[in-house]
Formats: C-alpha cells, structure tokens, sequence
C-alpha cells in the first residue's frame, strides 16, 4: 500500500500571543515555533499502521518555508519512509486553492501510484477543512472528511467510518482514494530512540516550483483568489436561557431544544 | 560557541517531553500514595530505548550520549523527579557494566540491559557513612573457587526491582584501599533484600538493602580488576550518578519555574495578576537565572564526559551548585503560591521534598565540594 499524508506546520498554540496580522491579512509569525500540525499526526499514524499491517511505504508531503524542514524529520522520526518539502518562494501566500494545487502536483511528480492520501481534517491555525478534499479534486480521485476509522478491506476497498451530526457513517471507498481524519482516530506514537536516530540517516528532499513545474501564476498569493478583507474577533455571544417550572417540565423543555438531543446523547 | 541543540537532541527533548506528560504524569499521584515503581512503565521506557541511551549501538543501545541522557533526565525530572532517580540509576547500572564488564560479562547481559529488561542497581553505601569509602565493611573473601562476600548495603536505588547488583566490598586482609566490585544476580545463595526505606521525596522510586550473609560469587562475577573497586563505583558515580542528580534538579527547577509564572498569571490581587508585582517578578528571575546557570554547568560537564574528558571539577560542581539552587527554586515557587503551596493540592510541596533528597544522594554537597575545592586548590 503506497500511502502519502500531508502535513502542515503551525505555529506552536503557546506562542500564538506572537503572533501578529500583517496590514494585508497575512501572519506574521517569523521567529515563532512551528509544530505537527496536531490532526496530521493522527493521519500518520494511520498510515503507520496501514505500512506495518500490509507492507508498502509511507510518504510525507508538506508545503511551507524552509523552517519547517527540522518537523519533517520528526514525521521520519515517527517512521515515515520519505519526507518532501515543497517550498519555493512563489508559494508564499496560498490561499487553500494554491496550497492544494501545489500538494497535488508534489503528489502526482513523487507518488502516481499512490493508493490513499491521507490529511487532517483541519489545521488548528487557518481550519478551513478545505485542503483535503480540494486536493482529491485535483488528483481525480473519491474522498471522504472526518473519518474516525479506517480498515482496509477486501477488493482494493477501504471502510471508512466518519463523524455524522447524530452518530456516523460507514462507507466503502474504492481506491485510490483521499481521507481526512480526526483525532479520534488513534494515538500517535511517540519516536523511540532508535527511531530518532534512525530519522537523521534519512533524506528530506526540497521540491521548488520549477521541480514541480508550477507556473508562478498558479501558487502562492498569485495563484491565490481568496483575499482576506478584513480580520476581526467574532463576538462572543452567549445564549442563556432559564427553564422554568417543576423538574419534569425542564427536562422536557430542555431536550426540545434544538441540538441538545446530540449534547446529551 | 554553538547553543543550538543538533536535531537528535531536539527530537529527543520533544518525545521524552510527551512520554513525561502522557505516560507518566497520570501515573504521579499513585506513586505519591503507594511508593512504589510502576514496572509496566519501566517496561515503556524501555522499549522506547531510555536506559540505552549512553550504551554503544553494538549492545543495543543508540550511543546518543551523556549530554542527551542529561536533557531526557531533565525531561523525565520535570514530571516526576522520583521517575527520573529510578530511570538515571538504571542507566547508570548500564552504564557501568558497559564501562568496567568483562567481554563475557556484556555478552551475557546485553541487548537486554539497554532495554531495561534486566536493571542493575549499583550498591555502594553502608549505614557506616557514604562518605567514608575506607569504613565500608563489606568482606570478600578468596575461597579459591569461588568469592565469599558478608556485609549490608543501605539507601540502594531500585534495590527491589532489580535483577543484578554492582557490590562494591573489601578484599579480605587487603590495604586500606583494597576493594573489588562484584556482580551479583538476584537468587544467588546468601543473597538478599532487606527494608525498603520510607523517604520523605522520590515516591515512585524504591530505595532498600541489600544483604549478603555468607553470599557465594563465582569467579567469573568479579567486576572489573580486582582491587579496583573503588575505581569502577566512582567512574559509574561521576559520569551517570551525580550527573543523574543534576538531571533531576534541572527538571525540578524548569517544573517550579512554569508551575510559578503559570500561577503567577492566574492569581489576581489587588485587581491584577500578581505577576504585575515586582516581588513576584524578582523570585521568577531568580529561579530562571539558576535553572539556566545549572543547565550550561550540566551541559559542559556532560559534554566533557561524552568528549572522553577529565570531568570531576565540573561534575561535583554541577551537582552541589544546582542541587542548592533546586532547593531554592523549588521554595521560591511554593512561596509565589502562597497557602496554596502548601496544600497537596499543588505539587509544589512535592517539588520541595523531592528537591532535598538531591542533596546526600551520590556524594554529598559537602563532599562535592570537597572534590572540586581539592581538585581547583591543591597542586597536582
Ligand atoms: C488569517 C487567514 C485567513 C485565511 N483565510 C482563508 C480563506 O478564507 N480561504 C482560503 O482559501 N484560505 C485562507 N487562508 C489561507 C490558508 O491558511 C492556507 O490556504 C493554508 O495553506 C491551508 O489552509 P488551512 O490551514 O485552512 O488547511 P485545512 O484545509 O484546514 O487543512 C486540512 C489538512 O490539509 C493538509 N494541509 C493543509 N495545508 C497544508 C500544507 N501547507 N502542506 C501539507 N498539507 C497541508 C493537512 O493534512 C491539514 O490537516 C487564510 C490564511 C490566514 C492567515
Ligand atoms: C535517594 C537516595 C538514593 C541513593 N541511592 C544509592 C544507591 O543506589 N547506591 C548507593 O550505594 N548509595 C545510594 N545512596 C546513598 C548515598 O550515596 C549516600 O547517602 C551518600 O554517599 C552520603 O552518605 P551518608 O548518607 O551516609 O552521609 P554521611 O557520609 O554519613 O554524611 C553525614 C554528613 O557529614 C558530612 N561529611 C561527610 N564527610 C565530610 C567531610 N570530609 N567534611 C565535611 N563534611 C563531611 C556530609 O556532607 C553529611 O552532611 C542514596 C541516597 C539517597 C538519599
């Protein structure tokens, strides 16, 4: 089984007070620590799992700036086989569109014979969720979000279960295909020793625009055709409303209330 | 002058720091109330490779070193100070044989020593006085086939838990300083274990005797050259012991310091948060400045012993200076907390308790200094 998973560095969330908007909407964060982006280690987990179950190799892709190179080693620490760095500086300022256009083609270039991308199912910096499955459109492939297992079943097939407002789904998913998963899914490992000693023999290799053959026109802020307008704070509103009546009277009035059926289930 | 870690280091520090927190943080109470080793955690440890990581890969180990080894034991001490003195004492045992073992000797105990399947507890001290190496009592004697040792060993880490013992002991009619060490496996005739002590810090980490009565050694077991005894315990005591100890006050001193800014933030008086008031801000300066003064102390010292050079000076210093500034650091952060560090509630309380026991451990504070003193004064 030949299995990519794409991970995103973030800014580490006990440094997120650093961080500051630029005037055009965009981070700065220079200086601030990157991590795992924590979903995308449950998605490697997975992929460490399917590698260990049924053979095959377990390929890690990441777009970001050089500083994220030193985090990739720790995905090769976890047992990733290979580790690719797109990073260019065209790339600087993708929108979900441009970051997935360049995964894809980093994809396509080192892994055509891939059998399952995995993603998380959002990144806990810019969370749009939208990178995954705008990914599987540009490789031409099915996919599914939120999946809190994955077998990998007969006839080339993968169940998938995944998160449904009031329980879940279960799927069958012909592949090639692309899952993003939750934190549900398992518990990452933590590198052993010999694993981390292992990591520093193993190469990471830096794919530019040119390597990928992405023109400038479609990555980065170019190839980006989301503008952040504006930043703000949403206000927090909060909803109190209090029940009157005897006991049972509450109770009931409580579990008509719209969604609170899934909170107390 | 480089402060950058290498990438291994980097790792190391990040997977230690999360084996702390998700393995054996939910595991600190329990050792609080009950005193004893979780040996199920021993055994994580050891499959993630912790008490190998000074021991040559050829015995199965990764040879990261003794400046790795000091940041895991810093990592280790940061969640569980009594965690960290079982694991640093178990690599120590590791260490020594790895050191002064014969070739059959590491043939025979390794892969699974640095796996933590077997854990040597190196057993020195007798209730005589740790101090005094030349009062100890313990007898061998040549029985021609075979080594008779006699004697009691006080205050041994891991004593109950360990299938092997390092003995250091008296040759029988010898000269003052005529002492070997001995290897001896648990179950072997006139062997035993004596009292666990009830130590006011370090739950989690057993302390015990260890008895020899009429205790019968094959020759093969002897440790090193004979007459080398105390050789073999004081290399093992510098390089991992005391260091181990340094470990462990840096893990403290970084727990007090988090622990007191976090309350620090929180606590609000006088409609602010106390880490508005200059006094508060002092003591966190305070414990910063010798966390971090310990910490590149401890670092040179380590890295002395991992470029295979003269290190005692530096070890003895490390060892008393961040054992006191621990025992600061630790009070000062109880203090910033108010009644609240004195409840059992906080761990500030334990941070104290575990902080004193740095002080005998390995060599005392006295006598650490005595070492570098004589060491940096006397002509050589
Ligand atoms: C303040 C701000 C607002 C933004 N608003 C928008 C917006 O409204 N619309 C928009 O299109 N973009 C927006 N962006 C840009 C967005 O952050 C980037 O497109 C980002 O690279 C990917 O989106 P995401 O973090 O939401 O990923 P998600 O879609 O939430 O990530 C899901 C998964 O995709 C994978 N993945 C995502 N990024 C990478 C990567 N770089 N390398 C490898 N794998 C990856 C990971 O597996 C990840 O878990 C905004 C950025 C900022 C700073
Ligand atoms: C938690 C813990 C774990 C331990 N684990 C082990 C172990 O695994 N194996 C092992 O062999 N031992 C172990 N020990 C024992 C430790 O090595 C001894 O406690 C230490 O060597 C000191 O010996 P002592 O306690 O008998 O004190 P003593 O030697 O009796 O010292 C008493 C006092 O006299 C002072 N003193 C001694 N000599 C001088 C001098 N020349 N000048 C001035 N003052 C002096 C000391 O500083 C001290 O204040 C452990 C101890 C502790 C607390």
């Amino acid at each position: 089984m030949q299995v990519a998973v794409c991970v995103k560095m973030v800014p580490a969330p006990e440094q997120w007070s650093q961080i500051a908007f630029r005037d055009d909407g965009s981070l700065q964060r220079e200086g601030i620590e990157l991590i795992i982006n924590p979903v995308d280690r449950n998605a490697l987990e997975e992929a460490l799992k399917i590698r260990q179950a049924l053979g095959g190799t377990v390929t890690v892709f990441s777009m970001g700036p050089p500083s994220c190179l030193e985090r990739l080693r720790e995905a090769l620490a976890m047992g990733a086989d290979r580790a690719f760095l797109l990073s260019d500086r065209n790339f600087a300022g993708a929108d979900t569109l441009a970051t997935s256009k360049v995964l894809a083609a980093g994809i396509r270039k080192e892994m055509p014979g891939f059998d399952l991308v995995l993603c998380g199912s959002a990144s806990i910096d810019s969370g749009t969720a939208q990178v995954g499955p705008q990914l599987a459109a540009h490789l031409g492939v099915a996919h599914l979000t939120d999946a809190f297992s994955i077998s990998v079943g007969e006839q080339n097939c993968f169940q998938v279960r995944t998160v449904a407002s009031h329980g879940y789904f279960i799927t069958k998913l012909r592949k090639p295909a692309l899952i993003s998963v939750t934190r549900q899914l398992n518990k990452p490992r933590i590198p052993t020793l010999f694993d981390i000693v292992a990591s520093c023999n193993k190469e990471i290799i830096i794919l530019s625009s040119a390597d990928l053959n992405i023109p400038k026109s479609e990555s980065g802020l170019e190839g980006s055709p989301t503008k952040v307008r504006e930043l703000f704070f949403p206000p927090a509103r909060r909803l109190a409303r209090i029940l009157e009546g005897s006991i049972e009277d509450r109770v009931e009035e409580l579990l008509r209330q719209p969604g609170v059926a899934g909170v107390l289930k | 002058m480089d402060f950058q870690p290498t990438i291994q280091q980097d790792l190391l520090r990040k997977a230690v720091r999360q084996f702390a927190e998700d393995e054996i943080a939910p595991l600190v109470n329990e050792m609080e109330i009950n005193d004893d080793t979780p040996l199920d955690l021993v055994r994580k440890m050891g499959d993630q490779g912790f008490m190998g990581v000074t021991i040559p890969a050829e015995y199965g180990g990764t040879g990261m070193g003794h400046l790795a080894r000091m940041i895991m034991i810093e990592e280790v001490g940061r969640i569980s100070a009594g965690m960290a003195m079982a694991l640093q004492v178990m690599q120590m045992g590791a260490g020594m044989v790895i050191d002064s073992g014969s070739a059959a000797q590491k043939a025979k105990y390794f892969p699974s020593l640095a796996q933590g399947k077997i854990l040597v507890a190196p057993a020195i001290t007798e209730s005589s006085g740790g101090s005094d190496l030349e009062g100890l009592s313990t007898r061998a004697v040549d029985e021609g086939e075979y080594y008779s040792l006699n004697g009691r060993k006080v205050f041994i880490t891991n004593s109950h838990i360990s299938e092997l013992a390092v003995i250091i002991a008296k040759n029988e009619g010898g000269a003052k300083r005529d002492f070997s060490a001995f290897l001896i496996e648990n179950g072997t005739e006139g062997f035993r274990r004596g009292r666990v002590e009830r130590k006011i810090g370090f739950h989690g980490c057993i302390t015990g005797e260890l008895i020899m009565e009429n205790c019968r050694i094959p020759k093969e077991n002897l440790f090193g050259d004979k007459g080398r005894g105390l050789a073999v315990a004081l290399k093992g005591i510098n390089d991992y012991g005391r260091m181990g100890m340094v470990g462990i006050a840096l893990g403290l001193m970084q727990a007090s310091l988090e622990a007191a800014v976090k309350f620090a933030r929180e606590r609000v008086l006088y409609g602010k948060p106390i880490s508005n008031l200059a006094p508060i801000q002092f003591k966190i300066a305070e414990i910063y400045a010798d966390l971090e003064s310990s910490r590149l102390l401890a670092y040179y010292a380590a890295w002395l012993i991992d470029q295979n050079k003269k290190s005692d000076t530096q070890v003895s210093s490390a060892k008393f200076f961040s054992a006191e500034a621990a025992l600061q650091c630790t009070r000062k952060a109880m203090d910033i907390y108010g009644a609240y560090g004195c409840m059992k509630d906080y761990p500030l309380e334990r941070y104290c308790r575990d902080a004193q026991l740095l002080v005998p451990a390995d060599g005392t504070n006295d006598v650490m200094r005595i070492i570098a003193g004589r060491n940096l004064a006397m002509k050589r």
